[in-house]
């Protein structure tokens, strides 16, 4: 069986035996403990999971700083995805609490950060750059593992550069990818290489072949799109980091369904200023409700997908992580808050850490 | 709205009267219980000895940082940017202008931009909320961009009455009037220019702007939003969020130094980028920074009241913990006094100044770390995590 068989056969099987309810990259989940990379004082970094009323469940030490995760269900083990440009992916699991792999991106690659899987979790697609000593700038990978042993199967163009978060829409075939069009080195540390000439996108890609199935863009080129979630429905809320004028003001999140026109988020121009052009992360509910934070801007926001308006803007200092549960989402700040919010926001509980990027939640 | 006081302090206030002894803070517990994410934990009062709790310390700080330092730095740059406007104004009624107009006006600027080099690395609450800083100071901005923007608007028959003509913040505030001020270009040097009244006017708008604005927010700090720090409360979760978040961008202005003021325009050989200057026309690149190390250095000290390192010697009985920051600010400030009076410009195009300035470098980039590693672990108290994660 060759990588492209492969893959057709899997998702073919996917589709077709999946008894779960298709779960989105931001969607309710029935029932209900959450995790999160995070930080101790004395910097060293973890993986740790909670439920809805704040108890922490585990935590399990992890060599290098991660950035978001995915729940493996039919394993009961986390995935942890490092922190750009990081090499390593953590399985966890969760039973035990204990890592148990480690596994190095190839030679002159790291991750990005994100990744995802397939329904019936048979495999793991991540985001992933290859570079090389002249610091060449092209466009990012995505790599394709089997979730038995995480042997790369296949491994094709994201179609942009700087790609960052990604997710399946429901005919668990088709990824949609935010390729954040910054081009990075790890010699370079973070540096932004290519600001005057960035060109971020949003792409989705036949996950059979690789192709590209359709690819948009912004008309600002400095919108950097950075994040995203897929709702039943599959339309795809992203979020966006301006890297141009802090002064350019623009919408900084978007709805988009493929084959049809980016349409704006809606909010006044001093909504949109509370941001401070920057966005972390997306979620959505049952109730037709985007959840979105902003570390930089200290403030987490709930939008209704009807109309796409602003509901509410809320002050929380340093959050990123935003997660549905019941009845309401979760946000997670890099002070160790745990946080509820609704239509307020309602303290859940507290840890002398610092909770990193993004929140998943899972059933166990 | 309250009436500015436009007597400002030359220094920071006095020295508390009442020295505080040290005492167990205690560390705090992995978990604690439930808190609300806008309200404090500590009680807030004070107690007749001497000793302070940890919460009536973070508190006592709060207020230190308003009333020593938050306040008194912008109230500089209020007093400095009026400073600039009377100038400006008076130099501009006059006619044919002389070389000491010239250096009014760029004695002026020096003096408003030395108060804004203080009030910049404080960037949080109203002088953020709506980019009042860039607007002040756009940076970075190459320096041919600044000069052909500028030029741009010097247009026949913009008189500037109502204002500026453009939204760009390069335009509007402190690197707008060093160009015109002090560029030597032969055919829009200030003296020579044959738009010298379409300048003039320009350069008041400028000024009139900038004060406004930190008119605006050291009005804000006056009233609400400064109690509202004090008190840990509205966008502030409690006195130690307010302290964080004004740590924040203390971490971040220490980066700005090393990243956008060093780092870019050494670029990553020889002849370095001066089109990154900070100062790139008034040669005060070095000096800014030297300015902004000093005040970071004295707002980590809170001005000469209860500060950071009276945390760490007071409260935490840290004393190797503060001297050791001590001692890492005079190894940058000695690192910086080897500069000499060398431009940056100069400094950059050079293998010896270069080699000076990765020295600089270097001690800022480890005095940044003891902070966000031993004064982090000793207080608990740290930077935004995510705030600042640029992923």
């Amino acid at each position: 069986m060759n990588r492209r068989s492969f893959i057709k056969g899997a998702v073919a099987l996917s589709a077709s035996s999946s008894l779960m309810p298709w779960l989105s990259a931001c969607s309710l989940s029935a029932k209900t403990l959450f995790a999160s990379a995070f930080t101790d004082k004395e910097n060293q970094h973890y993986v740790g999971w909670f439920d809805e009323q704040g108890h922490l469940y585990g935590r399990v030490e992890i060599s290098e700083r991660a950035h978001d995760l995915a729940y493996l269900k039919s394993q009961n083990r986390i995935i942890a995805f490092a922190r750009r440009p990081g090499t390593k992916l953590h399985i966890i699991d969760v039973a035990s609490k204990m890592v148990v792999k480690e596994l190095n991106a190839q030679p002159q690659h790291h991750f990005f950060g994100h990744g995802v899987l397939n329904t019936d979790e048979s495999l793991l697609f991540t985001t992933e750059n290859y570079f090389d000593e002249q610091i060449t700038e092209r466009d990012g990978l995505i790599t394709v593992r089997d979730t038995k042993d995480f042997s790369i199967v296949q491994q094709f163009s994201s179609q942009g550069v700087g790609p960052h978060q990604l997710a399946l829409l429901s005919d668990n075939q088709t990824l949609v990818i935010a390729n954040g069009g910054i081009h990075t080195h790890p010699v370079k540390s973070r540096e932004k290489l290519n600001l005057d000439t960035m060109q971020p996108n949003l792409s989705y890609i036949n996950t059979l072949n690789g192709e590209l199935m359709a690819k948009h863009q912004l008309p600002d080129k400095h919108l950097s799109i950075r994040h995203l979630c897929v709702a039943n429905d599959d339309t795809v809320y992203f979020g966006c980091q301006y890297q141009g004028a802090v002064y350019q003001l623009n919408p900084l999140i978007y709805a988009h369904k493929i084959g049809q026109k980016i349409q704006s988020m809606k909010a006044t121009e001093n909504e949109w200023m509370r941001f401070k052009q920057y966005i972390a992360s997306l979620s959505v509910n049952d109730r037709n409700e985007l959840a979105v934070t902003s570390p930089r801007g200290g403030v987490v926001s709930i939008w209704d997908r009807n109309t796409r308006k602003l509901k509410s803007l809320l002050a929380l200092d340093d959050t990123a992580g935003v997660a549905n549960s019941t009845g309401r989402f979760i946000a997670t700040t890099g002070r160790g808050n745990l946080v509820g919010v609704d239509k307020a926001l309602s303290a859940i509980n507290k840890y002398q850490i610092r909770w990193d990027n993004h929140l998943i939640n899972f059933m166990t | 709205m309250k009436t500015i006081n436009t007597l400002m302090p030359t220094t920071f206030a006095v020295v508390l009267s009442l020295l505080l002894s040290g005492c167990g803070g205690g560390g705090p517990n992995e978990q604690t219980s439930t808190t609300s994410p806008t309200t404090d934990q500590g009680n807030g009062s004070t107690d007749s000895s001497s000793k302070l709790t940890e919460a009536q310390a973070l508190e006592k700080i709060t207020s230190v940082l308003v009333d020593d330092v938050i306040l008194p730095s912008y109230q500089l740059m209020l007093t400095q940017s009026e400073a600039l406007q009377n100038t400006t104004s008076e130099v501009c009624e006059k006619s044919g202008l002389k070389e000491a107009d010239l250096i009014s006006l760029q004695t002026a600027w020096n003096e408003a931009n030395s108060a804004w080099q203080v009030a910049r690395t404080i960037k949080f609450g109203p002088i953020s909320d709506t980019y009042i800083y860039s607007q002040i100071q756009y940076m970075p901005i190459e320096a041919t961009k600044l000069t052909n923007d500028v030029e741009s608007i010097l247009i026949e028959g913009e008189t500037f009455a109502d204002g500026f003509p453009s939204s760009k913040h390069q335009l509007q505030g402190l690197p707008a009037f060093e160009y015109i001020v002090f560029n030597q270009d032969e055919d829009n040097a200030f003296l020579l220019s044959k738009n010298q009244g379409q300048r003039c006017a320009y350069l008041n708008v400028i000024a009139n702007n900038t004060v406004t604005l930190m008119n605006e927010v050291v009005t804000q700090w006056q009233g609400e939003h400064g109690e509202q720090f004090r008190a840990g409360t509205g966008s502030y979760s409690g006195h130690k969020g307010a302290i964080e978040k004004y740590l924040t961008f203390w971490f971040e202005y220490l980066e700005i130094i090393n990243d956008e003021k060093l780092k870019a325009t050494l670029d990553t050989s020889l002849p370095g980028n001066p089109e990154l200057l900070e100062s790139p026309f008034a040669h005060v690149s070095v000096k800014n920074i030297k300015t902004n190390i000093t005040a970071l250095e004295q707002q980590f000290n809170g001005a000469s009241e209860f500060g950071f390192d009276d945390l760490l010697g007071e409260l935490h009985d840290r004393e190797d913990v503060k001297n050791e920051i001590s001692f890492h600010f005079k190894a940058v400030h000695s690192s910086l006094d080897a500069l000499e009076n060398v431009t940056l410009a100069d400094l950059i195009a050079t293998e010896t100044g270069r080699a000076k300035l990765n020295a600089v470098r270097t001690s800022i980039t480890e005095l940044r770390a003891l902070m966000a590693s031993d004064f982090v672990q000793v207080t608990d108290l740290a930077p935004g995590f995510n705030t600042n994660d640029g992923d």
